[in-house]
């Protein structure tokens, strides 16, 4: 197989972020018109997808998770709705 | 059947008359030796590529993509989980696209984004040999 970068496999959190439920984050746009729903999201690299989604299973059951091809860089997005799930996340990937 | 090429490497000017297809505006455009001029309505049915070939990667890996235009994506797809078993996006289907595509890294091919991705550049060979 020929690589063409080091292959950068880690866990990490890119994106992190709060949405209220209340507030449209680009007012204006004619697609967004709806706030997103309440909670946190953040796109996650995983080091080990099996074990991240496990762990995603047993530890936040409320939460969305899906694996996104993303163009050859493979990801997670994950949405998060409950506050103590998300802490949970964050204390656990957040590094 | 015309198969063309994409840029492995950008810094090498392309032959005059070499064709590409822009996925980011999905046009056909042809090198006229100093900028891509896209092609897409003037160009004849004859003219037109079928397979288009380009380099892509997945997590680091060099994989060999084709872009079937106008093709039987579902006999496609299917053709490859008979030859090369199961596709590494492990929820692709040519007819009902999947919001978590449950990604195997490093897999032997995939189907994702308009292309068929193949790891190995004997199976591209044998996609495009079937299909050309």
């Amino acid at each position: 197989m020929n690589y063409i970068e080091p292959i950068r496999r880690g866990n990490r959190i890119h994106h992190w972020r709060f949405e209220d439920g209340e507030t449209c984050p680009n007012p204006g746009n004619a697609i967004e018109l709806d706030p997103p729903p309440r909670g946190w999201y953040c796109w996650m690299y995983s080091k080990d997808d099996e074990g991240f989604r496990d762990w995603m299973a047993q530890c936040c059951p409320t939460a969305e998770v899906i694996h996104r091809f993303n163009s050859g860089d493979p990801m997670w997005t994950v949405y998060i709705s409950d506050e103590n799930e998300a802490m949970l996340f964050k204390l656990k990937w957040s590094t | 059947m015309n198969i063309t090429t994409g840029m492995p490497g950008a810094h090498v000017d392309p032959a005059v008359g070499a064709i590409r297809f822009n996925t980011t505006i999905s046009t056909i455009e042809r090198w006229d030796g100093h900028s891509w001029i896209v092609t897409t309505g003037f160009m004849t049915q004859q003219e037109m590529p079928e397979l288009i070939i380009k380099v892509g990667s997945v997590a680091g890996i060099v994989y060999n993509c084709v872009i079937p235009v106008g093709k039987p994506w579902v006999d496609m797809f299917r053709w490859c989980v008979d030859i090369m078993d199961k596709c590494g996006n492990r929820n692709a289907d040519p007819l009902w696209p999947s919001r978590n595509e449950d990604v195997v890294l490093h897999a032997r091919w995939y189907m994702a984004e308009n292309m068929f991705w193949f790891r190995d550049p004997e199976d591209q060979m044998m996609f495009v040999l079937r299909w050309s």
